[in-house]
């Protein structure tokens, strides 16, 4: 771009016309996806992810390239929200070179999240889970020390300088031993060349006690526990003997607010088929403990939980569940109760700033590598947990290596290029022109897992039914409910 | 009502044989209705220290100015330059609003510039003057702004007086008022990576609206909305604060809310957005029939909705130069005292409003376009 640093002709004003870029060839398209709203409303999005508004017949108009039919502030939107150029040079280029940069940067960056699947034993029967009919064999079943740290030594070789380590399981603290051996290793280790590490337990909370969790509050340890709702759809689903889960819940949670204070505990619910009926009950069983927010999660469609009756149900029976909630949870906030929806949020933040959130089932590039990777107790390295799941029923396609393998060799697994190519969904089929494809996601492992092609096919794509439906309410909502649009706000200011 | 404070003085040359003379007032005497000032400093062109006369009297005398009006507004400790019979004001010691005259010259014309430009090359004096006024201040000012004309035309000269000011004293904080179009220039970028500490350094950069024909029109260059744009990406990116400010007339009145939708996805990253009055002097005169707002309801209903939606987004907004009686009371808390002293008015009827010492008044030059409507008693 050329700047004429000084002009001479000064005191001789120009109209606004002569400052127009338009000429005979009419306006431009920059690269824009759209979709109907349910009022017959236009949703135009653009490649950065501002989105607008505009009356039906819009695009139709911009495509024939009637700008006359346009009113004028209308197509002043279209320019400033980067729809259309009126040059032929696209001179806006580098500042959208650098907006796309901003909403993609997860692309440049590695795991920050590192799973340690510390043990697989588990006290709990559950109904989604498979890994917990195993028995309380420590040695067959738990990372062995030198799994552990070579784990940990390849973690802090890794380039990220904030890095969260989880240790899930199984039941994780039924290794607690375990867990204290690998902070202390990793903390000492990580000092030597300064990275910041966080740790989170995940835990059922049945084991539980005051020592644990001194322990985590000497050494800022997070505790994300599992909820599934009330009591009577908590025990059904998180079978152990005695049916005594939420009530164990109960109690360590309370114990938990006391010792480590509330701000360090988190609960994640797992929806099955007894809780699609609930989406209320559960909702104010969070509210019940104090949370502000309930991620309503739907339950992986693959490894055991696909062969569960419990566990199959249909991404529209889900959309009810969410959709109902979400009307509960905004009733809420309208009353004046501040309580957010994790997954709506995650999509809002999206949706209404020029920033992405890191949440691995929502990226594209997707979060494999560059958000996530998974250590098992076994010593072998996955690209999520849910391939690691999907290894439990002999597909091992995901598995990048183990503990013993270098980064070098474990990045030179061809998968990776798989996932990279089948993890894009500017480029995916069904995608490319999609209204949402700047705010939803791509997910290789879940199109492999329930279609057998990493690439997979939207049409009957579980993941993307959901997802398209979920943005479908939210962008009708925005449309049709100036309050809620506010409510929304609120939850991406997280207040 | 405060009279608008004196900056710069015409007197007549006797034998003077100075070209560029900076230096400090060090004493000020009013004898038989006749002020004398004498200023200590250096002769730029020779390098010589020396001692420098203003005079209102007719005083005839080597290094001396005579037959000057108004010297009563400079002061002791001040610091001036003198350059054959013209006398400015380069800093003034008791004053918050000093700032750094950086240019007269300007790569845009706007049709509401307070200061037009002339296509003089005056950056390598003014440089001068501030290169030594730096080595005269005995304490930092707690502010300075850095104005123009266009002062990113300085150069590599605007880093050099930069570093030097911020060696002498880091902890200042400095606002450098800039089209921000030259920032677009990787080279400019280059030459400003250069500035060591950033973080106290704030470009304060106009954006009159989120479509760039209004804009380019609004500053009378072309291009200049998609530089500025792409300018404050860049210097941001360098790690310099950047404030985003918005003057309010008829050209930029109509689409506010766009514009501030605009700056929220494409400059979130922003420290401080401003919404500021329009100042009637300068080019805003010959324009005034484009500039002046006919419809005060929609422009009041834009800003509000404007300051509505940045505040919801937790940004930092202020309202400048704006007196209180003509926004809604809800947007006082937004409305900042942002004229500086020496441009700063109220009207006779301000005395009787109980708000005025909260309010920003007028710059000076308003004052006789100003209409008031004191606010009595508490609401
Ligand atoms: S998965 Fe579906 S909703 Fe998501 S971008 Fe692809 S087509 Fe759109
Ligand atoms: S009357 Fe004067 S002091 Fe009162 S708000 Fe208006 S301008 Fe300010």
């Amino acid at each position: 771009m050329e700047i004429n640093a000084l002009r001479k002709e000064f005191r001789k004003f120009q109209n606004l016309h002569f400052y127009d870029d338009l000429n005979s060839t009419g306006i431009k398209l920059l690269p824009f996806n759209f979709k109907r709203l349910n009022s017959g409303k236009e949703l135009i999005i653009s490649m950065v992810g501002d989105y607008l508004i505009a009356p039906y017949g819009t695009v139709e108009d911009l495509v024939n390239k009637n700008t006359s039919k346009l009113s004028e502030d209308l197509y002043y939107d279209l320019l400033s929200n980067h729809i259309i150029s009126d040059s032929d040079n696209i001179k806006s280029l580098e500042l959208l070179a650098n907006r796309y940069r901003a909403k993609k940067t997860n692309a440049f960056n590695f795991a920050q999240l590192h799973i340690f699947v510390i043990t697989l034993r588990c006290d709990h029967t559950c109904q989604y889970c498979q890994v917990s009919r195993v028995s309380q064999n420590k040695e067959k079943f738990d990372f062995s020390h030198l799994n552990l740290y070579k784990g940990i030594n390849l973690m802090l070789a890794s380039p990220e300088d904030d890095i969260t380590m989880e240790f899930q399981g199984g039941e994780a603290l039924l290794a607690f031993d375990l867990i204290k051996d690998a902070i202390a290793y990793t903390k000492e280790e990580a000092k030597k060349i300064n990275k910041r590490i966080n740790y989170v337990i995940c835990t059922n909370l049945a084991p539980i006690n005051s020592e644990i969790l001194e322990f985590c509050k000497l050494e800022n340890v997070l505790v994300s526990c599992s909820l599934d709702g009330h009591e009577e759809l908590h025990n059904e689903n998180r079978k152990r003997p005695g049916r005594n889960s939420y009530s164990l819940v109960e109690k360590g949670l309370n114990l938990s607010f006391e010792i480590v204070g509330r701000e360090n505990v988190s609960a994640l619910m797992t929806t099955t088929t007894l809780s699609l009926e609930h989406p209320i009950k559960i909702i104010d069983e969070y509210r019940k403990f104090g949370f502000k927010s309930v991620f309503l999660r739907p339950i992986s469609p693959y490894g055991f939980a696909t062969k569960n009756k419990n566990s199959n149900y249909q991404t529209n029976e889900f959309i009810k569940f969410y959709s109902e909630g979400l009307d509960y949870i905004l009733e809420l906030n309208r009353n004046g109760e501040y309580f957010k929806e994790t997954y709506t949020s995650i999509l809002l933040k999206k949706i209404l700033t020029a920033y992405s959130e890191n949440y691995v089932d929502l990226m594209s590039p997707s979060g494999l590598i560059n958000s996530v990777i998974v250590y098992d107790y076994d010593g072998k390295i996955f690209l999520s947990d849910e391939s690691r799941m999907l290894a439990q029923m002999k597909d091992f396609t995901f598995q990048i290596g183990t503990v013993n393998d270098s980064w070098e060799t474990l990045l030179a697994n061809p998968v990776i290029e798989k996932i990279g190519d089948a993890g894009i969904n500017d480029c995916l089929a069904g995608c490319s022109t999609c209204a949402y494809n700047v705010y939803c996601g791509a997910d290789p492992v879940v199109h492999h897992a329930t279609q057998g092609d990493m690439y997979g096919f939207r049409p009957d794509s579980s993941f993307c039914q959901r997802n398209m439906s979920v943005l479908d309410i939210i962008f009708n909502k925005i449309d049709e409910e100036p309050d809620t649009l506010e409510i929304f706000k609120s939850w991406v200011n997280n207040e | 009502m405060n009279e608008e404070i004196k900056l710069s003085w015409k007197g007549k040359v006797e034998k003077s044989s100075s070209e560029l003379f900076v230096g400090r007032v060090i004493s000020k005497n009013f004898k038989n209705q006749e002020t004398s000032i004498v200023v200590e400093g250096k002769d730029l062109k020779t390098n010589k220290i020396k001692q420098f006369y203003l005079d209102s009297s007719g005083r005839e005398e080597e290094d001396c100015l005579s037959n000057i009006k108004g010297l009563n507004d400079i002061e002791v400790d001040d610091i001036i330059s003198v350059r054959n019979s013209k006398v400015r004001s380069v800093y003034r010691t008791k004053s918050s609003n000093n700032f750094i005259f950086a240019t007269i010259r300007c790569n845009s014309n706007c049709l509401m510039c307070s200061q037009p430009p002339l296509d003089i090359d005056d950056t390598l004096e003014n440089y001068f003057i501030w290169d030594y006024a730096i080595d005269l201040l005995n304490d930092s000012p707690k502010h300075l702004t850095i104005t123009g004309g266009e002062p990113t035309l300085l150069g590599e000269r605007l880093v050099l007086l930069i570093n030097k000011i911020l060696n002498k004293f880091p902890d200042l904080l400095i606002t450098i008022l800039s089209n921000g179009r030259m920032l677009a220039l990787d080279s400019m970028i280059n030459t400003l990576s250069s500035i060591e500490v950033r973080r106290n350094v704030v470009f304060a950069i106009p954006l009159y609206s989120d479509v760039y024909k209004i804009h380019d029109h609004i500053v009378q260059a072309k291009d200049a909305f998609h530089q500025t744009c792409l300018g404050i990406h860049k210097i941001s990116s360098l790690g310099f604060p950047v404030e985003i400010r918005v003057v309010l007339h008829k050209l930029s009145n109509p689409r506010l809310l766009p514009l501030s939708k605009f700056i929220h996805k494409n400059f979130p990253f922003v420290y401080h957005i401003t919404f500021m009055g329009l100042e009637i002097i300068g080019y805003t005169k010959a324009n005034k029939s484009q500039l002046i707002e006919e419809d005060s309801l929609m422009a009041e209903g834009n800003l509000q909705s404007s300051l509505k939606f940045l505040s919801s987004w937790k940004y930092n907004v202020s309202i400048y130069n704006t007196p209180l009686c003509h926004i809604p009371e809800s947007l006082w808390s937004y409305a900042k005292q942002s004229i500086s002293d020496w441009k700063n008015s109220f009207k006779p009827e301000c005395e009787k409003c109980i708000v005025k010492k909260d309010c920003s008044g007028f710059f000076t030059w308003n004052i006789k376009y100003a209409e008031v409507k004191p606010i009595l008693e508490e609401k």
